[in-house]
């Protein structure tokens, strides 16, 4: 398989153990390095191992929202003192109107509303990556164009 | 794979109680909303237990990294801010003090209560210059917690199972 994202690493956070092996080999599989966590204290825990490493942070956080503990939103809140530029897509169960705002406050850059093909998934992931390539200010603040609620356009 | 991608996602709605413990975040809600932050298991349950049969809200969280991250979410209104802090001072994964001096940047205003284990004078000194309404020396009984609390935030509605 070709791999638009040979040197990408993406920090994907999801509760529920067979998706989150599914969606990790799925982008494995289309080139990224994937480091796949259960929770949003994990994701917290492995940024902050990164901190000091710049090359190690992740370029890409994917991240579900109801999660024991600590969700999603709450993490990313926290890690954007470490990662202030870097994308955040949301894949969410309940991908209503008031969870896009709250995705938006964190600076996520997308939402995905479950359940999705993996090709939706690893669309919206090119997307991104070819968006944050050619801009990187496209990472910072979000980009409502690239709010997807139910799927990649 | 897409497929069954698809399957397993289509139940994959969150399951009642998946959200973090006794988080009322997604519940419609009216009364006082306090954030509890102590890693003692049975301390953190006891006082939440209290609190929570007085009718105010609770959020138990058990570190310090969490407690920063629920701050930051509620400042940037990913979730509803608390009316009230209670915290610890040694919280595994982060300090009490140093949480609630980073919430006093943003907001100078909302009450809060340290627990202390040791009665240290320094954490005292450090919480009552941090604005700290009450610091409580550990053990004391959850009652005088929640009384201290009923001195801080409006009663909660007598009702408190009713929706809004």
């Amino acid at each position: 398989m070709s791999s638009p994202g040979a040197s990408l690493r993406i920090l994907l956070a999801e509760h529920e153990l067979d998706l989150r092996a599914l969606l990790a080999e799925g982008l494995e599989e289309a080139g990224y390095g994937v480091t796949a966590v259960r929770d949003g204290v994990a994701l917290l825990r492995s940024i902050d191992g990164c901190a000091g490493l710049l090359e190690a942070l992740p370029d890409l956080v994917v991240t579900d929202v109801n999660m024991p503990g600590l969700s999603g939103l709450d993490a990313v809140a926290l890690a954007r003192e470490t990662i202030p530029d870097v994308p955040v897509l949301v894949i969410t169960a309940s991908g209503d109107e008031a969870l896009r705002e709250q995705a938006a406050r964190v600076g996520a850059c997308a939402v995905l509303a479950k359940p999705f093909p993996l090709e939706s998934l690893l669309a919206l992931v090119g997307r991104i990556v070819a968006g944050v390539a050619r801009d990187p200010s496209l990472a910072s603040p979000p980009d409502s164009a690239l709010f997807v609620p139910g799927g990649a356009r | 794979m897409s497929s069954e991608l698809f399957e397993s996602c289509a139940s994959f709605a969150p399951s009642p109680g998946q959200e973090a413990e006794g988080d009322p975040w997604e519940l419609p809600r009216k009364n006082p909303l306090v954030f509890l932050a102590e890693d003692q298991d049975e301390m953190r349950s006891l006082i939440a237990d209290a609190l929570q049969d007085e009718g105010y809200d609770v959020v138990p969280i058990a570190d310090g990294q969490r407690l920063r991250a629920m701050l930051r979410a509620a400042d940037l209104a990913v979730r509803e801010p608390p009316d009230l802090l209670i915290t610890g001072v040694c919280l595994p994964g982060g300090n009490g003090l140093d949480a609630l001096a980073e919430l006093r940047t943003r907001d100078p205003f909302v009450p809060a209560i340290v627990i202390t284990a040791f009665g240290d004078p320094a954490s005292h000194a450090r919480a009552r210059r941090l604005g700290a309404a009450t610091v409580l020396d550990k053990p004391f009984p959850p009652e005088e917690l929640v009384a201290r609390v009923q001195r801080l935030l409006p009663p909660p509605s007598e009702d408190v199972a009713a929706p809004l």
